[in-house]
């Protein structure tokens, strides 16, 4: 084997490779501490938005208020110093920031890649909103999936559109403003309303959406951030703002922001909140900086990690990323990792149980057809028959929604691992069923008759052998049907990350790369068997 | 729900579900002929005595052996993006005829093995055995009409997308199970006229070469 060598040497190349791009990155210039001089100015200037309620806008009597504003005046108390407010819009916050017109933005900024170029962001996130859809009463949809190919109103221009379509497959129709969209939803044009979370909830609770629901787990969740110039990375001043976020999210101050300011209970905050309150068995927090000051990874936002200072395999992934744009997710997010894994582990059980149980039954099922056993063969002919002229997808269904509706009632559920794992067994198994019958009427006429003893059972697999091979090969290249189920195999995988990274590229070929090793696994498998059914 | 009911519904909603099985019929077909021409080409380089062409053609067939339509249908709808751009000319990629490629691709496989057969006998001059190509051909389309069903994952509005559709409207837990049996009857009813037709159709070839062939039985190795 060759490749091991070149893999090996391919990967040092590049751990060399990043060596050297940190050791120039290094060499910055010396951290300017604005801390000092924050305090010799006697006023922390803070830019928030004054358009943007209820995180920052003016009350009636003029004076800037909000969530963000709350965070922007007890950042200036913790440093000691009173707080100076400018308002800013999307478009010039981080021209101000650079330009060094004001210290900290604290401006509903989500947290991209692309404005990490530009500025640095302080961690932990303050706030997260993601984008989700408000649904008719009876809609029958409970999950992203039920969404593809059917179309969404959305409003124009917004992020959530367009990521809809390229990641989630959903058709969206966009309309200029927020009662055109509502006007649209509630007359048909589309199935449901996709925008930003915390929008929809305001939407329901304003009393006008009646048996309406925004019942969907949150996607695209983008987190908000405060921002500081870029050269202040690691300085006093991003510790400070840092540890009193962590801090903030510890003891419940940014939750009680969210009630005081009517806003609907954020998912974002609640799981930001489990993860920096979790305690390790030495009763310290999990999410406290190591000796070079930095956040575990786990605590941080995996999407926007970057490769600084990581020598191993996520952080390959992620200079592949910074440097490429290609987006090897399930390698430097554990998140996407697990999801992966899973999904690999599932498909090739799913793989397994089927190939095995498909021959089982393939081999009774045709051997009491060749016996021309009374009634069960005639009927067994009969069901094969259906089986292999119907499509394996409504059987599913059949089974799964259909009968899983009966089940219901009678107070079972159908797991969608068992429904696959028999659905997809036997329709395979009725092709079996045929080409072992045909083969034991073969080796019946040859011998007079044929015995249901290993001899004569070997002789039978022999002669039908490529063609349970073909059917098994077709089953396990089928499997990714269970994904209909909502079973989170390989392709429920696939599809789940990149809904959330947009990596269709990396994660397709990914998938397709997988099967590929799967099916030539199976092939080796059967002929390994074959060897062996032939030999004697 | 009561029988009469379930019939009321299924009779209302029919046309709308038999539109969608013309769907299932285009897509198919579509990815008949693009396999069936991707396929000839392929038997005739793996017939040709080149090298380069001989081996080329023997891993691509073996490529589209192994690849899963079902992963292919996600593999080029997220691949192939929707406006192609030649030049400077625009062109629209609908979802269905990503689906038809996807099912192509198989089809290839499947043509390009048994036309290589074909091709051989035509070449000795065993041109009715070289017709076999025929039956075999028109019981693939049949596999491929049952994996069209899946095209629905990507959002074609075949028969079985269609049915989720009526199923949503009518909104009957009751009525699930009837309804995709109802759909699952169609394919039935149209795979046993295909097979029907199929077997007069081989039988007669079977004539014609006075039983030099074996009968052998029409097989449906499962959808690929």
């Amino acid at each position: 084997m060759t490749v091991v060598p070149v893999a090996n040497s391919l990967l040092r190349a590049a751990v060399i490779f990043g060596l050297v791009a940190n050791s120039l990155f290094a060499a910055a210039p010396a951290v300017a501490d604005d801390l000092d001089g924050i305090r010799e100015r006697g006023r922390l200037v803070v830019g928030v938005k004054e358009d943007y309620a209820p995180f920052g806008f003016r009350n009636p009597e003029g004076t800037l208020v909000g969530y963000d504003v709350d965070i922007a005046r007890a950042f200036a108390e913790a440093i000691g110093v009173p707080a100076e407010l400018v308002p800013v819009t999307s478009a010039n916050r981080l021209q101000k920031l650079r330009r060094g017109e004001i210290d900290v933005v604290v401006a509903t900024m989500g947290d991209t890649r692309g404005r990490r170029e530009l500025v640095h962001m302080v961690e932990p996130h303050y706030y997260g909103d993601g984008a989700n859809v408000l649904l008719p009463p009876g809609s029958g949809i409970s999950d992203w999936a039920d969404l593809r190919g059917k179309t969404l109103c959305t409003i124009r221009g917004a992020l959530w559109g367009r990521l809809a379509e390229e990641r989630l497959l959903i058709d969206t129709i966009g309309f200029n403003t927020t009662r055109g969209t509502a006007l649209a939803l509630r007359v048909g044009h589309c199935v449901g309303w996709l925008y930003d979370e915390v929008n929809l909830l305001n939407e329901l609770r304003s009393g006008e959406w009646e048996g309406y629901e925004v019942s969907l787990p949150t996607r695209f969740i983008l987190p908000w951030a405060v921002a500081i110039r870029k050269e202040e990375a690691g300085s006093r001043l991003d510790s400070l703002l840092g540890d009193l976020l962590a801090q903030w999210h510890r003891d419940g101050f940014l939750q009680g922001l969210e009630r005081r300011w009517d806003l609907p209970p954020s998912p974002y905050l609640k799981r930001a909140r489990e993860t920096w309150t979790e305690r390790d068995e030495t009763e310290q927090h999990v999410c406290r900086r190591d000796d070079a000051g930095r956040w575990p990874l786990s605590c941080r936002e995996a999407s926007l990690v970057t490769s600084e200072g990581r020598r191993d395999l996520s952080g390959l992934a992620l200079l592949l990323l910074e440097t490429t744009g290609l987006d090897a997710s399930v390698l430097y997010d554990p998140t996407d990792r697990s999801i992966f894994l899973v999904g690999l582990g599932l498909t090739a059980a799913l793989s397994i149980v089927t190939v095995v149980l498909s021959i089982v039954l393939g081999i009774v099922f045709g051997w009491l057809m060749h016996r021309r056993v009374l009634l069960v063969a005639p009927l067994l002919r009969v069901g094969c028959a259906v089986l292999r002229m119907t499509p394996p997808l409504l059987q599913l269904y059949i089974v799964f929604l259909g009968l899983g509706g009966v089940v219901l009632a009678l107070g079972f559920t159908l797991d969608a691992f068992t429904v696959a794992a028999c659905v997809l067994s036997l329709y395979a198994a009725a092709a079996n069923a045929v080409a072992f019958c045909h083969a034991s009427d073969v080796v019946a006429n040859r011998k007079g008759v044929l015995r249901f003893r290993s001899s004569d059972i070997r002789a039978a697999l022999a002669l039908c052998f490529a063609a349970l091979m073909g059917n098994c090969v077709n089953i396990v290249k089928a499997t990714g049907m269970a994904s209909t189920l909502a079973l989170p195999e390989l392709v429920s995988a696939s599809t789940s990350i990149i809904a959330d990274k947009g990596n269709d590229g990396i994660m397709m070929n990914l998938l397709l790369l997988a099967y590929f090793v799967l099916v030539i696994l199976v092939i080796q498998a059967f002929r390994l068997v074959e060897r062996r059914v032939t030999a004697s | 729900m009561t029988i009469a009911e379930i019939t009321k519904h299924l009779v209302a909603w029919t046309p709308y579900l038999l539109t969608g099985f013309w769907w299932n019929i285009a897509v198919s077909l579509t990815a008949m002929v693009i396999g069936t021409v991707v396929g000839l080409l392929l038997a005739v380089m793996r017939d040709s005595s080149v090298w380069g062409a001989k081996s080329g053609g023997n891993v691509l067939t073996a490529a589209m052996h192994v690849a899963p339509t079902f992963v292919m249908l996600f593999y080029l709808t997220y691949m192939i993006p929707e406006q192609l751009e030649f030049f400077g000319l625009s062109v629209h990629v609908p979802v269905w005829l990503k689906a038809s490629l996807a099912f192509g691709i198989a089809v290839a496989g499947f043509v390009s093995d048994n036309a290589l057969v074909s091709i051989r006998h035509f070449a000795k001059g065993h041109v009715l055995e070289a017709l076999l190509f025929l039956p075999s051909w028109t019981n693939y389309f049949l596999i491929i009409v049952m994996a069209s069903s899946t095209a629905s994952v990507i959002g074609v509005p075949e028969m079985v997308y269609r049915a989720r559709t009526v199923i949503g409207a009518v909104d009957q837990i009751g009525f699930v199970f009837w309804a995709y049996l109802y759909v699952m009857i169609w394919f039935l009813v149209f795979s046993i006229l295909l097979t029907v037709i199929m077997h007069l159709l081989r039988n007669r070839l079977m004539q014609r070469t006075n039983g030099l062939l074996g009968q052998d039985e029409t097989d449906l190795g499962g959808i690929p």
